[in-house]
């Protein structure tokens, strides 16, 4: 029976379920330090001083580092360009704040005590003179030519401008009848990993190797970068990635506070254990989302969207971080959504200010994009006393493959299908007719419909990584190892944060290799081990690994087939594998168990032909077709249903239905544990979260009491329909997923609140939805 | 997340626990349940020198019913309140309280003598003990004294007991016939603080009218808020769904909520009014 497509239980559960996984935070070295980082206080100062001399004085004080003496040790952190991504002048960001802090939070000084306790109080103890200087908060602000500077070295406060145009712009405002224009803001919020960042550096003085056990999604990306930061030879630094507790895009980071910790490391010649508190987590570890869109979209009278245009405004806060491009890129290119547009233009400037800087986060920006569009087409719906989702399907796309004006190829799917199998879930017709008589009630239900296309694996990091644009692709090399037992270690250089690799990679190697699952074990995470690798980002383990380690599989079996001919004395294109038994097609009982192929491989090397080498291991790449910026199109269709209590402005799901489509599921459960938890982080991230700041920069929201994420309680239960559309251009037909949910949640969940509470007069174009928000819009709209 | 260094004692009596409050004064914190205590150590907003732990104080762990009134100990934890049949068909209200009170975790934990004693402007117990007519024994180097609840909480964050002085007790008068109660809690999650919560203490008069009402808000003051003029209109004419939106209007006026990341004092004040009139018409259903 083939594992691709059985919805199999998690392989790593046991682990976790039982506590027996190892976290950064559950390894101690021999001799190891405790660190702890003096953060600033102030959003915006002068640095005038960081002395370390009271801290060194405490008994358990052990050593320390500051920005001054870090600054010709360590380079800047990387920021990467994508094509057309133009970061003209580059801030000087730093591991550790040197001349001016730039956010609350930001690292100043690194020390290391005895104990985690000490580092606490000796970092307590670091003296630190600033001259406080007025922060700037506000993008719309920072951007004007008057504003002051925030890096010397820039012209002005745009760290990173963005000009894309496609298609027929000027076509598309010549045969409009109207133009529909709004501006959007959305809240800034991030990803919050149960397992906060931490790592351990050491630095071993006789082989002069630096090894990281790290809670990161980039291993081998981190090795190369630190070993291009810290001037270090590449070779000689080895990243562990344990068990991670949560990454969602933010562990794409490259942490400065990890660099500092190799530095200290280097400088004590003692493992550094860091791991960072939720407090430091919320004020510095990066933020994501906020922006605003000044749109306009030529419209016929007849509905058909002709065009979207935007100046998308990043809050990009006081540094670039490397991934700033993408977020950025992310919403300004998914804008046109899927349907059919002819001109798209979109200029973006990521602006500084003297919040944390800003970052990836699971959905990589598009579900700015799609809340734009989603939103503008319920708007445009309302103005032409539409049903939006009528609207919807004049403007969809019909046929895939599509080329789409962004330059993205869509590459498979039927979008009317999906959406029309989602309006049959929640009954659109009957749901209409019930909120019409809801209202007569004075009860407000809203019906949310929002649809998109996911990019799943971006064709872009080597480019990225280059830090100027070449031409690339993505791809995945895989090593197939198997033991003088006959079983295979499947050696990845991913890291699984929640994403069920050891579970998905073991059912497409059991089906590759024709061997039963439990001989297959995965192993990632550690770069002395396994193959170089992007890590786990972008939705690609589906699209870009899993057909590596199906090719890595096959060349492992043709390994295997080929010492079984010899023993079975069969020729090689005869053998094949089933349930671990290697056998001669069509002749039964002609067969030989895998396990003693292997001892022979092994073992028994001499009674081989010279020619078949010995060992049993393979290695295979697989590489991305040249689709465009993204590998593969998942699409998926929200439809939440929800309650508005206008006396409280709390919203009450009452329905949530969702269609989603990836490919060919590998294993239908983990998909579905993906789209649920990717839709209830959208559901939380438009609802309850966000990261508030006071006017002089101070960071309101530093513990969960304040930062709300979404437990259980407020979650309504997601009916969820898979619909499996073979990617065509992927061997075994998989697409990325995993940050859609998260993507459509928002553009969705917005226009059911919307929905319910617009015979009120109230019009939404800002986010978050807290209760308080819902209330004041009431208000206003009140008069 | 990494509280300073401190010395702990759990002492077996509480003459002993006394005397370790006296010892060392200010520098002493008491623990219950720690479930305020611990998060503020650990975000190093207080850093006591000495905790002093009262867990193994069973004498303060009770609840139970003493002819007119029900005794609790300020041992007795949220779980314990909310679970106790007693507890329910007596005082509905308090074990409203007690179920919304955070998560399970919280629940197990935290104790309703540390909630008190701790007098967060936003902690669901103040309004309902201020509602009841609670009394609050309290122990310390000069002995017991009782302290009516409406003179205990004194600011938010603050109340009249001494350093030295340890909360014991907690006594409840039983209602009589016709009385009924209840609290409605508003928070953005399950698990969060109250926004606005509402204890409505009321007694069921002659031919639909309400002879007697209590009702106090917590999280919209530095201590529980009574409003009166609202219990006067629920008081004037029979009580009917009319009067109790009439008595919510009524509770907006004066008051001055503070505004957090949350919610801002105008929601505040007009999310009150919802919740009185809610607050109010659940506790009249109950019979
Ligand atoms: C995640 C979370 C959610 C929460 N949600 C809520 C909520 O929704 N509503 C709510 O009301 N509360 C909430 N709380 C607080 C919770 O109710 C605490 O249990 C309570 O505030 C303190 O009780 P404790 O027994 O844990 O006291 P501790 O934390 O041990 O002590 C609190 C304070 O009281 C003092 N103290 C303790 N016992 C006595 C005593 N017998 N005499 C004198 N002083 C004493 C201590 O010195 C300390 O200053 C929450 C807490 C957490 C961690």
């Amino acid at each position: 029976m083939p594992m691709i497509g059985q919805s199999i239980k998690r392989r790593e559960d046991l682990k976790y379920v039982t506590g027996s996984g190892t976290y950064v935070d559950d390894i101690t070295l021999p001799g190891m330090l405790y660190a702890a980082f003096v953060r600033s206080p102030h959003a915006h100062a002068r640095l005038l001083g960081v002395d370390t001399t009271k801290a060194l004085e405490h008994p358990k004080g052990i050593d320390a580092i500051t920005g001054a003496e870090a600054y010709p040790l360590a380079g800047p952190m990387p920021v990467y360009s994508y094509r057309e991504a133009a970061v003209i002048k580059k801030p000087d960001y730093r591991c550790l704040a040197h001349d001016r802090v730039r956010f609350v939070g930001e690292p100043v000084a690194l020390v290391a005590a005895a104990d985690r306790y000490a580092a606490e109080d000796v970092a307590e103890l670091v003296e630190v003179e600033y001259e406080p200087l007025e922060p700037l908060m506000n993008p719309d602000e920072s951007i004007k030519p008057d504003s002051p500077k925030l890096h010397d070295n820039l012209d002005n406060n745009v760290g990173l401008r963005i000009e894309r145009r496609g298609g027929d712009m000027e076509a598309a405002y010549r045969e409009a009848d109207f133009v529909f224009k709004r501006r959007y803001r959305m809240h800034r919020h991030t990803g919050t990993p149960i397992e906060t960042r931490g790592c351990i550096a050491q630095y071993n003085t006789g082989t002069q190797e630096l090894t990281l056990h790290c809670s990161t999604q980039i291993p081998h990306i981190l090795k190369t970068h630190l070993s291009e930061i810290l001037d270090f030879p590449e070779f000689k630094i080895r990243v562990i990635a344990p068990d991670v507790g949560g990454g969602f895009g933010n562990k794409l980071q490259v942490p400065p506070e990890v660099v500092a910790l190799c530095l200290l490391a280097i400088k004590t010649r003692r493992p550094v254990k860091w791991i960072e508190t939720r407090r430091e987590s919320l004020m510095a570890f990066l933020h994501a989302r906020e922006q605003t869109h000044d749109v306009e979209i030529p419209m016929k009278r007849d509905g058909t969207i002709l065009g979207i245009k935007s100046h998308e405004i990043v809050n990009a806060g006081g540094y670039l971080d490397a991934r700033i491009s993408g977020p950025s890129l992310g919403a300004g290119m998914w804008l046109p959504g899927p349907y059919m547009v002819k001109g798209f233009h979109v200029d973006i400037d990521a602006v500084m200010t003297n919040k944390c800087p800003y970052g990836a986060y699971r959905g990589f920006g598009s579900q700015m994009g799609a809340l734009v569009i989603e939103r503008s087409l319920d708007l445009i719906a309302r103005e032409l006393s539409r049903d939006p989702v009528d609207l919807r399907k004049q403007n969809v796309i019909k046929e895939t493959p599509y080329k789409c004006v962004t330059g993205h190829e869509f590459d498979s799917g039927d979008y009317m299908a999906g959406l029309d199998k989602a309006l049959e879930m929640v009954d659109y017709g009957a749901l209409r007719a019930e909120q019409a008589r809801l209202r007569e009630e004075g009860r407000y239900m809203g019906i949310g419909v929002a649809m998109a296309v996911e990019g799943a694996g971006w064709n872009t990091y080597t480019a990225a990584m280059a830090q100027h644009y070449v031409p690339t692709l993505d791809y995945a090399t895989v090593t197939m190892r198997m033991d003088t037992s006959g079983n295979v270690k499947v050696l990845i250089g991913d890291v699984a944060c929640g994403t069920s690799h050891a579970t998905t990679a073991a059912q497409v190697a059991a089906d590759a290799i024709g061997l039963p699952i439990d001989t297959i074990e995965v192993v990632e995470g550690d770069t002395a081990v396994t193959p170089y690798d992007s890590g786990t980002r972008a939705a690609r383990f589906s699209a870009v690994v899993l057909p590596a380690v199906a090719e890595s599989g096959m060349a492992l079996k043709k390994k295997v087939c080929r010492v079984g001919a010899h023993l079975l004395e069969g020729a090689e294109e005869d053998m094949e594998i089933v349930e671990g038994q290697v056998q001669v097609r069509g002749v039964p009982g002609k067969s030989l168990p895998v396990s003693r192929v292997a001892r022979v491989a092994y073992s028994e090397v001499a009674t081989l032909p010279h020619e078949i080498p010995a060992g049993l291991e393979a290695t295979e790449s697989f590489k991305a077709p040249m689709s465009g910026l993204c590998i593969t199109w998942p699409y998926s269709i929200h439809i939440p249903v929800v309650e508005v209590d206008i006396e409280t402005g709390t919203v009450k799901f009452l329905r949530y239905a969702i269609v989603h489509d990836c490919g060919v599921e590998v294993n239908p459960m983990v998909v579905e544990g993906q789209v649920v938890g990717g839709t209830a982080q959208g559901v939380g991230g438009t609802l309850l979260e966000e990261m508030v700041y006071d006017e002089d920069g101070q960071l309101l929201t530093t513990s969960f009491m304040d930062y709300l994420i979404p437990t259980a309680t407020d979650m309504p239960s997601f009916d969820v329909c898979h619909l499996q559309t073979a990617a065509p251009q992927i061997p075994g037909g998989y697409k990325g997923m995993g940050e859609g949910g998260c993507v459509y949640a928002y553009a969705a969940v917005v226009n059911a609140v919307a929905d319910a509470i617009e015979p009120l007069g109230v019009e939404i174009t800002s986010t978050p939805l807290s209760p308080s928000r819902i209330l004041e819009l009431l208000r206003e709209a009140r008069g | 997340m990494i509280p300073r260094a401190f010395e702990y004692f759990d002492p077996a009596t509480l003459e002993e626990a006394v005397g370790l409050l006296e010892q060392h004064g200010e520098d002493a914190k008491l623990m219950a349940g720690g479930q305020s205590l611990l998060p503020m150590m650990k975000l190093r907003m207080v850093s006591p020198a000495v905790v002093v732990d009262l867990w193994r104080l069973p004498e303060l762990d009770y609840i139970r019913r003493d002819d007119g009134v029900v005794r609790v100990g300020a041992m007795a934890t949220h779980y314990a309140l909310h679970s106790s049949p007693l507890i329910r068909t007596t005082l509905p209200a308090l074990a409203d309280a007690a179920r919304v009170v955070g998560d399970p975790l919280v629940r197990n934990l935290g104790t309703i003598g540390g909630s008190a004693a701790h007098a967060a402007y936003n902690a669901d117990y103040p309004a309902v003990l201020v509602a009841l007519n609670a009394e609050l024994l309290a122990v310390g180097p000069d002995g017991k004294r009782s302290i009516p609840a409406v003179d205990f909480f004194t600011d938010t964050f603050t109340t009249c007991l001494e350093p030295t002085e340890i909360v014991t007790d907690i006594l409840i008068p039983v209602p009589g016939s016709g009385a009924r109660s209840a609290y409605l809690k508003l928070s953005r999650r399950g698990t969060d603080f109250a926004i606005v919560g509402v204890a409505a203490a009321l007694t069921e008069g002659e031919g639909g009218h309400c002879a007697d009402a209590r009702v106090v808000l917590t999280g919209v003051g530095d201590v529980p808020v009574r409003v009166t003029e609202a219990e006067e209109i629920l008081q004037a004419g029979p009580l009917d769904a009319e009067r109790m939106a009439e008595a919510g209007e009524a509770a907006k006026r004066n008051l001055d909520p503070p505004s957090d990341v949350q919610a801002d004092a105008q929601y505040r004040v007009d999310v009150s009014g919802v919740y009185v009139r809610r607050a109010v018409a659940a506790a009249w259903q109950r019979s």
